[in-house]
């Protein structure tokens, strides 16, 4: 048995009870462990189709866990280690109508990436999409992401289904930063004057925590230029209506697709992993001959 | 120019007196300051300030170096008003071979100095000085990294009995021999030369430690080499209070972590930022303890 990544297109509640509900109540009648990673009201929805079984599923609100795209990833590895080899569902809807574009963009390439991150496990990872409410772009994405497509109930190969590393390389919705937004060149020694620069700018427009945990971000993500990228780099911050975004521009080159999806390891990969949780869009991207890092902290979680 | 703390730390607890100064003026009655000094005129200028103040508290104030008793007195003579001390009975010289006790190679026996310095308060105190009042160049003892791994010990036993008795000293070190690895001592103090730049860390109590200054990549190794010296040489509970970090990187809490670990009893951090926590527990620090805000 092999993995399965397969996008469920459905249209309204009914339907989703029917494909998305029947397929967890076969996987629990199958005795397999099953996570449930979706917007809080289809929750509900399974919840009424699975009934009472305690204990059985894993519910996990997507609109909190998955607001950043690259965090699902590292949760979905953490549920397929528990389950140590036995077959498993995950049930996995990361898009949404109201999702930017940005973030919508960062949902395909986590979409592509899922196909490489789970290549060897023995689970089925179904991704239920809205197909009466997301732009049509939004499913002929879908359908490049997911070599299984479901629709109307009848399962099939996509036709469209790319190679996830071109998907990952050709996504992108990256708008030039606002010019005259601060800008600031660093190195081992200028990590203090980053923070400031962040906590500047961020202060004035965020809560105190929030944008505390946008300088923890950029600290990690400067450091990481330091240390990995030929020790110099450029941050840039500036404030948009509703949150803040620090870029960082280095010239090292981006060779790891999944980095910072991987749950944290004693020795490396820390610093953006910790990132990805503490920002709510985190879009790291080659650029050129170096790479470019854009975290984005709203006003309130998910803003 | 008066060695008045600078005002760049914000303390989010209460800690022992600390700070960073550009003197070795005014840190009366009783102080722990470390200083890495270019030159003997930089050294020269600290010692006539830590002197001048030892004086006016009725301390016992006392030269400590390489070289013969006959060397220290000649310098101690050099600096204003020490030749008055010397003549007076109220300051003196002591060979840094005589000041501590040390193995074959010349690396420090941390507990043994430290049981040999307090005597030497208790002999000051008896002789009616308020307190002792120590003038060091520790530069000969901490030439490779193990003289300065036991070093590192010394220091901070005496920093915890600086803590809670009436003894201060200006622990100096050469820059021009030392080069950054003075950082690795000058840091286990309270106070310190402003030029230094790097974190602290100090004793406020036996097990307690206070933790100041921006730890970030730039003192990475730093920290670590640090840490990794000092928190296994210490007994049971270790409490560090990190009120004065306006800045902690993850990797910092890490090898805490790791230290924490590798220890029978806890490492605890107090006074941490909120997001410490919210840092540790998102990387399942589960060794290293935060302790809620109080």
């Amino acid at each position: 048995m092999t993995m399965r990544h397969e996008a469920i297109f459905y249209h309204g509640a009914g339907e989703y009870a029917d494909a998305v509900g029947g397929r967890v109540t076969a996987a629990l009648d199958a005795g397999q462990p099953v996570l449930v990673a979706v917007p809080e009201e289809r929750a509900d929805l399974l919840r009424d189709v699975i009934g009472e079984r305690p204990g059985a599923v894993e519910y996990l609100d997507m609109d909190s866990v998955g607001r950043n795209p690259a965090r699902i990833i590292p949760m979905v590895a953490e549920f397929i280690d528990h389950c140590a080899g036995r077959p498993s569902t995950g049930i996995g809807e990361p898009a949404w109508p109201d999702r930017s574009e940005a973030e919508t963009a960062e949902v395909v390439r986590h979409e592509a990436l899922v196909n490489t991150a789970f290549a060897g496990t023995t689970s089925d990872l179904l991704c239920p999409y809205d197909a009466a409410a997301l732009q049509a772009d939004a499913l002929e994405a879908a359908a490049r992401t997911h070599p299984v497509v479901n629709i109307e109930g009848q399962a099939r190969e996509s036709a469209t289904f790319t190679d996830p590393a071109e998907v990952w390389s050709s996504t992108r919705h990256l708008p030039a930063a606002p010019p005259g937004a601060p800008t600031l060149e660093f190195d081992r020694g200028r990590l203090a004057a980053v923070r400031d620069l962040v906590v500047e700018l961020a202060g004035e427009h965020l809560p105190a925590a929030r944008a505390r945990h946008l300088v923890i971000a950029a600290n990690e993500v400067a450091s990481n230029s330091v240390q990995h990228a030929g020790g110099t780099g450029t941050v840039r911050v500036w404030a948009e209506p509703d949150a803040v975004v620090c870029e960082i521009r280095d010239a090292g080159r981006l060779t790891d697709q999944l980095a910072g999806r991987r749950a944290p390891e004693p020795a490396h990969g820390r610093g953006l992993w910790l990132a990805n949780q503490l920002c709510d869009l985190v879009q790291l991207h080659p650029d050129g001959a170096g790479t470019v890092v854009r975290m984005r902290v709203g006003f309130t979680p998910g803003s | 120019m008066l060695g008045r703390p600078l005002p760049s730390t914000r303390y989010r607890g209460r800690v022992r007196r600390n700070g960073s100064v550009t003197s070795a003026s005014g840190l009366v009655p009783f102080a722990h300051l470390g200083w890495g000094y270019r030159g003997r005129d930089e050294f020269d200028a600290r010692a006539a300030e830590f002197l001048a103040d030892g004086l006016a508290q009725q301390q016992w104030v006392e030269l400590v170096g390489d070289g013969s008793r006959d060397e220290l007195e000649q310098r101690l003579c050099a600096l204003p008003g020490g030749a008055e001390a010397l003549e007076a009975g109220r300051a003196g010289v002591l060979p840094i071979d005589d000041a501590h006790v040390y193995d074959n190679s010349g690396v420090v026996d941390p507990k043994a100095s430290v049981e040999r310095r307090v005597a030497a308060i208790d002999e000051a105190t008896g002789r009616g000085f308020s307190g002792v009042r120590g003038i060091f160049d520790a530069t000969a003892l901490v030439p490779t990294p193990e003289h300065r791994e036991a070093f590192t010990e010394l220091e901070h036993l005496l920093d915890q009995k600086m803590a809670v008795l009436p003894v201060s000293a200006l622990c100096a070190y050469d820059l021009d021999q030392l080069g950054s690895h003075a950082d690795e001592l000058v840091c286990l103090h309270p106070f310190t030369d402003a030029s230094n730049g790097q974190f602290r860390i100090f004793a406020t109590g036996e097990g307690r430690l206070a933790l100041c200054g921006e730890l970030d990549l730039a003192n990475r190794e730093l920290f670590a080499l640090v840490c990794t010296r000092l928190l296994p040489r210490l007994e049971g509970e270790v409490v560090i209070d990190i009120g004065g970090v306006p800045y902690v990187e993850h990797n910092a809490l890490v090898l805490l972590d790791e230290l924490a670990a590798r220890r029978d009893a806890p490492v605890v951090l107090r006074n941490a930022d909120t997001l410490v926590r919210h840092v540790t527990d998102l990387l399942r620090l589960d060794h290293l303890q935060v302790a809620p805000p109080t």
